[in-house]
């Protein structure tokens, strides 16, 4: 156990902390399961976060999941990555190439009508806000290879954002498994 | 500023309305793409974020010289089908 003691300036009053490490604080206080799960929480850097609630957030924000299970800086570079490649596709193709279906009543007609919309959704709600946008009367469609590379990037975006999704909820499922 | 860059002065060019005027460079937007896939990649697969610029360059680097060759292969095979 180590004692701090820090003291204010005018000498009256003297404040004194017990700093315990994990392993004493478990010796003193054998009775405080939840405090001494807390320590253990702190102590290696990471909190239990549902599984789900990790793929939804991988998939509203670009890594947000990373960003929930404490891999900040897995998350900001995989999620700055998407985002930058979902971006540049609408740069380069304009962003009539987030072209969704007409109607998705019967959604395998949908689905094979414009497949590519399935993979630009994955990069998450970004994609139907493009969707919408794109829809208004300034926005010219591409041609050629111009639109192709525009929605490849797009597409391959989507798909990055879902592996990225995959990977966070399988991390944030064994974190909290091996905790039971 | 892009529409000077690349010398399409009679493409009135407007960001996210209209395409970019880079379909005479169409084949070096591969390279933006394969680094995006390479870091992502990389950064789910590494255990540690430090190696991740190093092996996201080596990947990258594989990638383009393998599309390469690729590409060469193919141009290879079509001139010698043509004969």
């Amino acid at each position: 156990m180590r004692k701090l003691t820090y003291s204010v300036a005018d000498q009256r009053l003297r404040i004194t902390i017990h700093a315990f490490t994990r392993y004493e604080s478990h010796r003193h206080f054998p009775a405080l399961p939840r405090a001494a799960t807390l320590s253990a929480l702190m102590s290696n850097g990471r909190s239990k976060m549902p599984a789900s609630i990790v793929a939804l957030a991988g998939w509203l924000l670009p890594g947000a999941g990373y960003l929930l299970i404490r891999e900040r800086s897995r998350g900001l570079t995989a999620g700055i990555t998407i985002i930058a490649l979902f971006v540049l596709g609408c740069f380069i193709g304009g962003m009539r190439v987030i072209d969704p279906a007409d109607s998705y009543a019967n959604l395998y007609r949908a689905v094979m009508q414009k497949p590519w919309f399935v993979a630009q959704v994955l990069a998450g709600p970004i994609a139907l806000v493009s969707a919408l946008i794109a829809k208004g009367p300034s926005f010219v469609v591409s041609h050629a290879r111009v639109y192709e590379i525009g929605t490849l990037y797009t597409a391959v975006a989507g798909m990055l954002n879902l592996l990225v999704i995959i990977d966070c909820t399988h991390r944030a499922w064994r974190e909290g498994s091996s905790r039971l | 500023m892009i529409t000077l860059l690349l010398g399409e002065g009679a493409y009135h060019f407007a960001p996210f309305l209209k395409p970019a005027p880079l379909w005479n460079y169409w084949y070096l937007l591969a390279l933006p793409l394969c680094l995006g896939i390479s870091i992502v990649y990389k950064s789910v697969r590494c255990e540690h974020m430090k190696r991740v610029p190093r092996e996201a360059a080596s990947l990258f680097a594989f990638i383009i010289v393998v599309m390469v060759a690729c590409a060469a292969a193919m141009g290879f095979l079509v001139r010698f089908l043509e004969r």
